[in-house]
């Protein structure tokens, strides 16, 4: 057993915080959030240059020969920056995803491409009333000269906005079990028929409404097997999951710190708020929440990074880190009081990113749902 | 990182549960059995009797033990090496490692607490039982309070106070006491769990030079150091009770109908089950966490905290869930007819309070865990 980061990792965290600091400030957050774009150009050139988008691929496709553990250090820093960038969407939810399921010509193509920060992927699943149950997708594909084309709406789209290629999966197949019969298509974003609409949401973080309508795709443009693409769409959800709560822990820490610092320093009835023993419990109640929640999602991490299987440990670190990160915040404001409310305090952006990072893949409930699957059937 | 066992650990957990399996049965011969096999004195050093294997495999030893409901006493071993064993390791004279190590190691000695007083619970600072030195002895006049077992215990590690002209923790020392001294009187009380726990009434108890433990007038430094030991005492067999009664409960929602419907099948059960089953791999991997870093030599006095404030907060949750799972058959006693679990779950229920209050209850330790890891100011 060994519990340590490597000495690389610990380097990589320092450099991402300290990068993050200077080029990430809430100034910047801010403006990003109100940006039609929602992020910035130059700063993703940075990150690219940094090697940040190959960290996780192997270095026959451009990429850095990083560990998905390495890639959870960086992502628990951007949480706790919150960064405002395509990043999640292009490389966790898009790169690794082609990364496990693409052909070799495929991954040869496209994840380069990722990693030199020249493309932008994301991943669109998610529909009006469907989450993430295989069973309930209504996007459809059907066969059409020589490829597929594609009708439906897809909700909750990170950064489609500004995509070069989606993701999409679509039903390909009806009547059969349902995860089956569905396949994933690399959709060019510039193909006629989808238009692509912003979201208003309570984290600002440009999720989009796609409408696809007669999308037509080539075949060579599915990503792994058709009719039977659940399978990976599940590998690469639990990475994404897994890759969340990491950066969710990174946000809760920051909450944490920024709330001890000011109990620290806010005197009220003569004397710092943080000597009053109610408020010292709360605070002590969200370090122990944290250090659970990030023990879980470490551990999930090294799973994944290790190959094992995961499915309960993943949705044991979600349903842990979606209360973990939201009462933190809801602590957070109770101990900052009126001054933590205004907008132009740090604290509302965290807040509101811990509500939409609650739901986002997966609430407490459901994951717990699939820890008793597991479990019990 | 790397959160798996060795090969070695892994074949060594496996030889536990294969012995904890075909060896419970006969508590008789239980421990010297696991005496034998130097497993009482996994993480002591090799030179003092120990197989010096570490924190990790003490860890392991603890909880499969646990899992299997084999007789190893977790409390009672757990209490004498994290108190007894640690402090003398750490402080002990050479004659003491030399004279108590080995004991442990075999499994031939217990060692409970003999800190609180009646006007000494959390703040130990306020120790009023006096040892004054006479020559080559003391004698050593108080009452004591919430000793563990000292009837069938061997030994009691008292604080004591040696100086009462220096500020209050810079006057106490700490002494192993034989209970079986002259002086020393033991009441029983009956607590809800149904154990008794002792009352000690110490009369000019003489107790020789060399029991002192360490230096003089050190044993608050001593104790705050071995805190985090003192907080999680059962060295791991937590992970292993957790896992055990859960899979019992889990065992017992497969098969039981509940209205007509298994349950296993009803979502606000699985709710609460899939929340037990996280709360057990939090318990697992900080207990780990914690014996990772005790063999790194680490500062474990933040971990401990966290450790301890988790495990009791989640305990606590589980058996209340557990109990609410079992529905009226909860209350039923140990062995009553009809008692799901063979009626396990109505003592544990019981038992549970304890860790609310016991060796510092959680409230205790979140102000420790404000003030020391976070830093904020002293409460007043």
């Amino acid at each position: 057993m060994d519990f340590s980061f490597s000495e690389e990792q610990e380097m990589l965290r320092k450099t991402a915080r300290d990068f993050l600091e200077k080029e990430c400030p809430k100034t910047m957050v801010r403006e990003m959030a109100e940006d039609e774009k929602g992020y910035s150009a130059e700063l993703w050139q940075k990150m690219a240059e940094l090697g940040w988008m190959g960290l996780v691929f192997p270095s026959s496709y451009g990429g850095g020969g990083g560990s998905f553990l390495d890639l959870a250090v960086l992502l628990e820093e951007m949480g706790r920056a919150l960064l405002p960038s395509p990043f999640f969407a292009t490389v966790v939810l898009g790169g690794l995803y082609i990364l496990e399921a693409g052909s070799t010509k495929q991954k040869e193509e496209l994840l380069p491409r990722v990693a030199g920060g020249d493309m932008l992927l994301t991943l669109a699943l998610s529909e009006p009333g469907v989450e993430y149950d295989a069973g309930s997708i209504a996007v459809k594909a059907v066969p059409r000269q020589g490829g597929y084309a594609i009708n439906g709406t897809k909700l909750f789209v990170p950064y489609a906005h500004v995509a070069d290629y989606l993701l999409c999966v679509a039903r390909t197949r009806e009547g059969v079990e349902p995860d089956q019969g569905l396949t994933t298509f690399i959709v060019d974003a510039k193909t006629p028929g989808s238009t692509c609409t912003p979201l208003k949401t309570i984290g600002r973080d440009h999720q989009c409404e796609v409408v696809f309508e007669n999308v037509v795709v080539n075949k060579k443009d599915l990503l792994g097997k058709p009719d039977n693409g659940w399978v990976d769409v599940e590998k690469a959800l639990q990475k994404a999951t897994v890759a969340l709560c990491i950066d969710m822990m990174g946000g809760a820490q920051q909450v944490l710190d920024m709330t001890v610092e000011y109990a620290k320093n806010r005197v009220q009835f003569g004397r710092p708020i943080g000597s009053m023993q109610a408020l010292q419990h709360h605070c002590a109640n969200m370090a122990v929440s944290i250090e659970a929640s990030r023990s879980l999602a470490y551990e999930a991490a090294w799973r994944i990074s290790e190959g094992l299987p995961c499915a309960a440990e993943v949705s044991m670190a979600k349903s842990f880190a979606s209360e973990c990160y939201t009462q933190t915040t809801q602590l957070g404001m109770l101990i900052q009081g009126g001054v933590g409310f205004m907008e132009d305090h740090d604290l509302p952006l965290y807040y509101r990113r811990a509500k939409a990072t609650e739901v986002i893949l997966g609430d407490a409930d459901s994951h717990r749902e699939r820890i008793a699957r597991e479990l019990l059937d | 990182m790397e959160f798996g066992f060795t090969e070695e650990q892994e074949q060594f957990r496996q030889e536990v549960i294969d012995f904890c399996k075909a060896e419970r049965g006969d508590p008789s011969s239980f421990s010297s059995k696991i005496a034998e096999k130097g497993w009482t004195g996994l993480s002591i050093p090799r030179e003092y009797g120990g197989l010096g294997l570490g924190a990790i495999y003490r860890v392991i030893f603890m909880g499969e033990g646990a899992y299997w409901r084999a007789p190893i006493a977790p409390y009672d071993y757990g209490v004498t090496i994290s108190l007894l064993g640690n402090i003398c390791l750490k402080h002990g004279s050479e004659e003491q490692k030399w004279e108590y190590l080995p004991q442990i190691a075999r499994g031939e000695i217990f060692c409970g607490q003999g800190y609180s007083e009646p006007q000494a619970g959390n703040d130990l600072t306020s120790i009023e039982t006096r040892a004054v030195r006479q020559g080559d002895h003391y004698i050593i006049n108080g009452q004591k309070m919430w000793i563990h077992d000292a009837r069938t215990y061997k030994y009691t590690l008292l604080m004591a106070r040696t100086d009462p002209d220096v500020p209050p923790e810079k006057g106490l020392s700490l002494f192993i006491i034989d209970n079986t001294s002259p002086g020393v009187t033991v009441i029983p009380q009956l607590a809800m769990n149904g154990q008794l726990t002792p009352q000690v009434f110490l009369d000019n108890v003489k107790v020789p030079g060399e029991n002192l433990l360490g230096e003089e007038n050190r044993g608050w430094d001593y104790y705050l150091e071995n805190k985090p030991f003192y907080w999680n005492k059962e060295q791991g067999a937590e992970t292993g009770t957790m896992r055990r009664i859960f899979d019992d409960v889990v065992r017992y929602a497969r098969e039981t109908k509940k209205d007509g419907r298994l349950l296993s099948q009803t979502p606000l059960a699985r709710q609460k089950l899939a929340k037990m089953a996280t709360d057990i791999r939090v318990v697992r991997f900080l207990m780990y966490r914690m014996a990772w870093m005790e063999t790194q030599g680490l500062d474990l006095f933040n971990i401990g905290a966290t450790t301890r404030v988790f495990h009791v907060e989640a305990w606590v949750r589980f058996i209340n869930t557990a109990m609410q799972l079992l529905g009226l058959g909860g209350q039923l006693q140990l062995r009553e007819k009809h008692a799901p679990l063979r009626g396990i779950m109505e003592t544990l229920y019981r038992q549970a309070a304890l860790q609310l209050m016991q060796r510092a209850g959680p409230s205790y330790i979140k102000s420790v865990i404000a003030t020391h890891e976070l830093g904020l100011p002293e409460a007043w």
